[in-house]
């Protein structure tokens, strides 16, 4: 049906956000993404903005040279299918966005494991050499009974009594129970000294993956604007530290690069896994909270630098499908090039 | 008719549309569209990050070289005459014997970047306003050498703060090494290496120029063969 058109109630219609600031001009609501020749006098649209007109509250986009209107148009839908690919294509993207979460969980749970391996070596190595101490003094006094040991060297005696504990880092099960751990710890200089504060040196790497993920977070979310952004790594690290609490999450989901939790068992104990539990309700929860200050420094910053780079390095032409990156911050898309607007383009 | 376009009014609420195209094909459209420019995006930001990391790379293993052989290009500035002839007398036999390999690699990376940087960079349209103030060329080349300073500065960053980290405990750990300290004049000397660089880079600007002239040419055919095509096409 077509017809002519007496002037509408279209107050409703035009949208209040994501206004230009130019007088006279509807809000920009996208970027031209295909090449369209104007129909007046064949001037290639690309990257035109595509405007809410204010009268009839239509989709449009003038073109520069000639200032004809081009016909966009949006319908509703009759048909199934399209909603039925948009469900689909919803689903994929949900379900992607959930990957991507569970990814960056993992990392943090990863990162957060690995430094406190890292901070235990200090108390590690101390029980170790507690034990080997115990162990050499033990053979010591087998070796006054013991025919066997008799014959051996002084030297041999001693590496049978360290061997155990400082080339596997396995301390004797019954030994370690009756020690005092927060005294051991307390000995050491507490967590001044006690702790292995260089393990925080892998946080200057865990920076950069922080950042990086937080920049695909920010412009996948792109339609989360403000404060709200900052939900994304409260959320990840919040599931990280839960995963912490689950029990054998460890043995299921941290990759042990050293293998410094497996070789407990039975009556030796890991010096790491001894000294893991002085150590974690510390620097556990520490390391996850800056890894999510990383993230949290990568949503804030992702979209000025993904604009910046879809700036530096597309083509104007190309830029036009990514304009969202400008729209869903209110910005203004940038254009192909100079616009030549006539006098009282698109006013009332 | 509304502004030239055919209108379709609801006369329920009087909603204004106009015809257009299915959905689900425009969609499809948008969607190669957009795969065209992320592709084209990646490819970008793949040429560049080699462009600039390869040559931040091939100046650290040359500024390595020098420095191996006590010819430090601030000592270099900073010696006396027979001194110099000393250290430069070192470099000569180097660069004689196996050390050529690593300059004409080095040079090779820089005139791979700054065709890069004209080809890459090609939609960068800003013209020089005065004699010497940087056209787009210009710009491309300035970022880029400021880019390779930036890395290479960001890399000694955190390998400071990483060997400053693990220096902390009496006792190093034994899962992960103790880094030692990046030397500051190492550093320095890498940056001023960028100089030099730029200068060779400079070398690949016409081959760059070239490549878009044959990149525009093969356009232009190609948008031809295809008009031709499409005339034959309406005559059938």
């Amino acid at each position: 049906m077509t017809t002519t058109l007496s002037k509408p109630e279209v107050e409703n219609a035009i949208p209040a956000e994501r206004t230009t600031g130019r007088e006279g001009c509807g809000p920009v609501v996208s970027v031209l993404t295909g090449d369209r020749a104007c129909v007046s006098c064949g001037f290639n649209l690309v990257g035109q903005q595509v405007i809410r007109e204010p009268v009839y509250g239509m989709l449009l986009v003038r073109c520069p040279e000639c200032n004809t209107a081009a016909s966009l148009q949006e319908y509703p839908l009759l048909g199934k299918w399209a909603s039925r690919w948009g469900a689909v294509l919803a689903a994929g993207w949900l379900l992607g966005m959930v990957v991507w979460g569970a990814i960056g969980v993992l990392l943090f749970f990863q990162i957060a494991n690995t430094t406190v391996v890292e901070a235990s070596s200090t108390l590690a190595r101390e029980l170790v050499s507690r034990q080997s101490v115990v162990s050499k003094a033990q053979l010591e006094e087998l070796k006054k009974t013991d025919p066997d040991l008799k014959s051996r060297s002084a030297g041999a005696v001693n590496y049978l009594a360290t061997q155990a504990v400082e080339a596997y880092g396995s301390l004797d099960a019954s030994w370690y129970k009756q020690q005092d751990l927060d005294q051991v710890f307390a000995s050491l200089g507490g967590w001044r000294r006690g702790a292995n504060w260089g393990a925080t040196a892998g946080w200057v790497y865990s920076g950069f993956v922080g950042i990086g993920m937080g920049i695909v977070w920010s412009v996948a979310l792109s339609h989360v604007r403000g404060w709200r952004l900052v939900l994304v790594p409260l959320t990840l690290g919040a599931f990280a530290l839960a995963l912490t609490q689950v029990p054998d999450a460890r043995s299921i989901f941290y990759f042990d690069p050293w293998g410094v939790f497996s070789v407990s068992g039975g009556p030796f104990v890991s010096a790491y896994a001894a000294a893991r539990p002085t150590i974690e309700p510390v620097v556990l929860p520490a390391s996850i909270l800056v890894c999510a200050m990383f993230l949290c420094v990568g949503v804030w910053t992702g979209r000025p630098i993904a604009r910046l780079a879809v700036r530096g390095l597309l083509a104007p032409r190309l830029r036009g499908t990514l304009a969202f990156l400008w729209l869903c911050d209110g910005k203004e898309p940038p254009t192909v090039g100079p616009v030549y607007r006539a006098a009282g383009v698109l006013r009332r | 008719m509304v502004l030239g376009l055919r209108v379709v009014v609801c006369p329920t609420c009087n909603a204004a549309i106009a015809r257009r195209r299915h959905p689900i094909e425009a969609l499809w459209r948008w969607w190669l569209r957009t795969l065209a420019a992320a592709n084209v995006l990646v490819m970008q930001t793949i040429g560049t990050l080699l462009a600039i990391m390869g040559v931040g790379g091939a100046c650290n293993g040359l500024r390595h070289e020098f420095d191996g052989r006590g010819a430090n290009l601030f000592q270099l500035a900073a010696a006396a005459t027979d001194e110099r002839a000393r250290m430069l007398g070192k470099l000569r036999v180097w660069f004689e014997g196996e050390g050529w390999g690593s300059v004409l690699g080095w040079a090779f990376l820089c005139v791979i970047a700054g065709t890069w940087i004209t080809v890459g960079l090609a939609h960068w349209r800003r013209r020089g306003t005065t004699l010497f103030s940087p056209s787009a060329l210009g710009w491309g080349w300035l970022g880029w050498a400021i880019a390779v300073a930036m890395v290479n500065s960001l890399v000694f960053g955190a390998q400071a703060l990483e060997a400053w980290l693990r220096a902390i405990p009496e006792h190093p750990s034994p899962t992960m090494p103790r880094g030692s300290m990046p030397k500051v004049d190492e550093w320095l000397h890498a940056l001023v290496m960028i100089v030099p660089s730029g200068l060779v880079a400079v070398l690949g600007i016409p081959l760059g120029l070239a490549c878009r002239y044959g990149g525009r040419a093969r356009a232009r055919r190609r948008f031809i063969k295809s008009l031709r095509k499409l005339r034959a096409r309406r005559r059938a």
